[in-house]
């Protein structure tokens, strides 16, 4: 699958909201923090850079009035990264 | 943790991959083994202590990048479908059950369920058993990461007096490390709610000895 933007986020979050969720698998995108100090970044960093871009496109598309601690938003942001660009990319 | 805070975790490469299940019915296995077939050729399932060592040193030591498989409740479905097919994948998936619905007698779970945001499945309504029994908590354990989605399906907010602490975070801990000898070594409230947000809980949730909390967006390391 390819980190290039998706033309219609809306959509995406449209038939993830039609979908019957709680029979079917949700993908996501979990951050890591770690409350017991500075959080380690990963040795490796992969497509990070460019899913964190994917996320503030589609935020701006889709929950364009969030307010940056609006978790519910978040996240409904995330099952749109997620099911779009959830496998890993070669290019 | 917010958009920004989010988006910095993903440009440092902390994240991870998983895709969050619940009811697991028989009629959904061929599907389900079929995206769970995809995801173990591309990713490599995540254990504690893979996660406790990407916590300590930042990387994972896996070949693929690292994905988690949840079955959430502790529906009788997870151990008849859901768990069989990820044996035979070689996954290892997390269950995040419900531990009173498991102690709850069956002929009194649909109405448990009815009462605790609990979603059942037409095709399994006449059946005679619809959660887990501690024995199969056992058996999932042998392979996998059982942790407590609280006593009763609880939202934080549900959680204010002592009591509540005893019945929604320490005895589900306590039960599953009694019955599965693993560390139960995560929370998880009805909602996902992330830690941080009420001292109160907050503090019961440490108090219970739980080192991760798992909620809509993050996991976080907690202890």
């Amino acid at each position: 699958m390819s980190l290039t933007p998706h033309p219609d986020p809306g959509a995406i979050l449209a038939e993830n909201e039609r979908r019957a969720l709680e029979r079917e698998g949700i993908p996501m995108f979990l951050a890591l923090e770690d409350l017991r100090g500075p959080s380690q970044p990963a040795a490796d960093r992969a497509e990070g850079p460019a899913l964190a871009d994917l996320t503030g496109r589609y935020a701006t598309a889709v929950r364009p009035e969030a307010a940056d601690d609006d978790l519910a938003a978040l996240a409904s942001v995330v099952t749109v990264v997620a099911r779009v660009h959830f496998f890993p990319t070669e290019d | 943790m917010g958009f920004a805070d989010y988006r910095t975790s993903l440009e440092e490469g902390r994240y991870l991959r998983v895709v969050n299940y619940h009811n697991t019915p028989a009629s959904t296995a061929d599907q389900l083994r079929e995206e769970l077939t995809a995801y173990a050729e591309a990713f490599a399932s995540v254990t504690v202590a893979d996660l406790d060592r990407f916590y300590a040193t930042g990387e994972w030591g896996l070949d693929r990048p690292g994905f988690i498989p949840v079955f959430y409740e502790g529906y009788r479905n997870n151990h008849t479908v859901a768990a069989p097919i990820c044996d035979e994948l070689g996954l290892t998936a997390w269950f995040p059950i419900i531990t009173r619905f498991v102690d709850c007698p069956p002929d009194e779970q649909r109405a448990f369920a009815d009462a605790h945001d609990i979603d059942l499945v037409e095709e399994e309504l006449s059946y005679d058993r619809l959660a887990l029994t501690w024995d199969e908590v056992a058996e999932i354990g042998r392979r996998h990461v059982v942790v407590p989605h609280t006593g009763s399906h609880s939202p934080i907010g549900a959680i204010v007096t002592a009591a509540d602490v005893e019945r929604e975070l320490v005895e589900p801990r306590r039960r599953i490390q009694e019955v599965t000898g693993q560390e139960a070594v995560a929370n998880v409230y009805l909602y996902g709610t992330p830690f941080g947000t009420s001292d109160f809980q907050d503090r019961a949730v440490l108090d219970a000895g739980y080192r991760y909390q798992i909620s809509n967006t993050m996991i976080q390391r907690i202890a």
